[in-house]
């Protein structure tokens, strides 16, 4: 059975985690992996995703924390007026220096879901410890490819013609209630959530950045983005232009949806993870110097397939 | 999952007016040991009576007020009616038959299978959104009948509702009736942390919070 501890860290032990203690393997040291958040979802993860994760991992060899971001979860609000953008990183960092401290962690690789693939990415890109990050519905760019896609099933289906008619005309209406001051937001409806990506030549210099030092990039894209990503082949389309040194690997679950509420899907997520990990680090942690060292490294092209 | 943040919040008021809390996670759920697949309603009976013996020991008291939201309620009813330490019971909006819930959740796994994901696995166990319903814990489910509670033994039952039921106001009546003390708080709220579609929200149905929170502070005195 995996051993367990739930902890307090931060600099005002105001952070609440659980980690799940890696069993002992060959191959020597190996980075430990944090977990973060999905949106405002405490620590356990959508259908306990980051808990099934944890003690995979630790299965694996892997020293894993799954740990509440401040104001969710356990963890207590900031009592700063830091922006969450900011404060992520800040306590991605605190969580490594509890492993550091207590578990004698060097490196870290960072996983998130939706905004939690977004703060690993930030953390990822202000961290040096960080050698490697898994995303699963981060950013992504529609190309042509992509309206391809999204367009090219619906135009041959008249119930999308019909679906489109009645929105636009939905449209049209909530257009006048505006503007006879009808129709207000209730106080209570839930609120939508959007995010915004920034500029793909940003994020592509980024990228580039993190492969030069070294770091491993596991992008995973599901059905359930697709508003932002809908084909396999489509991140690689994309950031041609950069050059992951063979540290990428790009998986699309066509099947699944944005938080694996499926039993099948989410152990193929978690294995998909795991192997990854194995791949990379089954001989422990490396000096990266930003040439391809050899054995473990995975593939930048042909992976995505599912 | 969905209930966690408003069982924490509670767990804050009612620890700021004096109340030692403890929230935990049935096996197979949360941060606890095992799987879905693995978990039982008899287990989980058992893991609320390990947390009384825990809170007791560890907060030094003897009595006990158990919460419990949807099938957390139904098993608080269950749980109390096996010991002499609980003295009051917080209801809110219980399952009152285990029967028509598991109805209900084989029909939420039909819409998640809809939307990529869920359905049956096969081998009797259906995938509710991720979450496994084992043909084992459905069989226990079938056993769960609120109405059916001979004895309570807790003292006082607040039943807290968001909406309007035949079932909770004869349940109020048949335990008055017994001699328990029950109160019913029907609370007409937007927001409902059992509602899937809720579960990104950052609402929280204070007004329930508070309710509860009255309650028990107006029973202790």
């Amino acid at each position: 059975m995996i051993r367990e501890k739930a902890i307090r860290f931060g600099s005002s032990a105001s952070l609440v985690g659980v980690v799940s203690e890696a069993e002992p393997v060959d191959g020597g040291e190996r980075p430990a992996f944090l977990l973060l958040n999905a949106g405002i979802l405490h620590h356990v993860g959508p259908a306990r995703l980051h808990v099934a994760l944890g003690r995979q991992l630790a299965a694996a060899g892997f020293t894993s924390l799954r740990f509440d971001f401040s104001g969710i979860g356990d963890s207590e609000p900031r009592r700063d007026t830091l922006p969450f953008d900011e404060s992520t990183v800040v306590e991605v960092q605190e969580a490594m220096d509890h492993l550091s401290r207590t578990r004698g962690a060097r490196q870290f690789v960072l996983f998130g879901l939706c905004s939690g693939a977004d703060a690993a990415f930030r953390a990822a890109k202000a961290e040096p410890r960080v050698v490697g990050h898994v995303s699963i519905d981060g950013f992504a760019y529609r190309n042509f490819a992509y309206y391809l896609h999204y367009y090219g099933p619906r135009l041959l289906k008249p119930r999308s013609w019909i679906a489109f008619t009645r929105r636009q005309l939905a449209k049209a209406g909530r257009v006048v209630r505006a503007t006879l001051g009808r129709g207000q937001n209730s106080p209570t409806a839930p609120p939508v959530f959007a995010r915004e990506f920034a500029p793909r030549d940003e994020v592509a210099s980024e990228l580039s950045a993190l492969a030069n030092q070294g770091v491993h990039q596991f992008f995973i894209y599901t059905a359930g983005h697709e508003r932002w990503y809908n084909h396999a082949g489509q991140f690689h389309r994309t950031f041609r232009d950069v050059d992951f040194h063979g540290r990428l690997r790009v998986d699309y679950f066509a099947d699944a949806d944005h938080t694996f509420p499926d039993l099948g899907h989410q152990e193929a997520l978690i294995t998909a993870i795991c192997d990854w990990a194995r791949s990379v680090w089954s001989e422990g942690l490396r000096r990266e110097t930003g040439a391809e060292v050899g054995g473990g490294a995975v593939a930048s092209a042909g992976v995505e397939d599912r | 999952m969905r209930t966690h943040r408003a069982f924490r919040q509670l767990a804050g008021r009612l620890t700021d007016v004096g109340f030692h809390v403890l929230r935990f996670d049935y096996f197979g759920t949360g941060d606890s040991g095992g799987t879905g697949r693995d978990a039982s309603i008899a287990g989980w009976l058992e893991d609320i009576s390990a947390a009384i013996g825990e809170i007791e020991d560890t907060a030094g008291v003897r009595k006990v007020s158990l919460i419990g939201l949807r099938l957390g309620a139904t098993l608080a009813a269950r749980a109390a009616a096996l010991r002499s330490d609980v003295d009051r019971l917080i209801l809110w909006n219980p399952v009152m038959s285990g029967g028509d819930y598991a109805s209900e959740l084989a029909v939420e796994a039909t819409r998640f299978k809809g939307a990529r994901g869920g359905g049956s696995n096969g081998g009797g166990l259906i995938d509710v959104g991720g979450y496994p319903l084992t043909r084992g814990l459905r069989e226990e489910l079938l056993g769960l009948d609120l109405l059916a509670l001979d004895d309570l033994r807790a003292a006082s039952v607040l039943i807290v509702a968001s909406e309007r039921s035949e079932s909770y106001e004869r349940l109020g009546q048949t335990w008055s009736g017994r001699g328990t003390e029950t109160a019913h708080r029907f609370i007409s709220t937007a927001v409902n942390p059992s509602d899937d579609d809720e579960f990104v929200s950052a609402l929280m149905p204070a007004e329930v919070l508070e309710t509860i929170v009255d309650w028990l502070v107006g029973v202790a005195r």
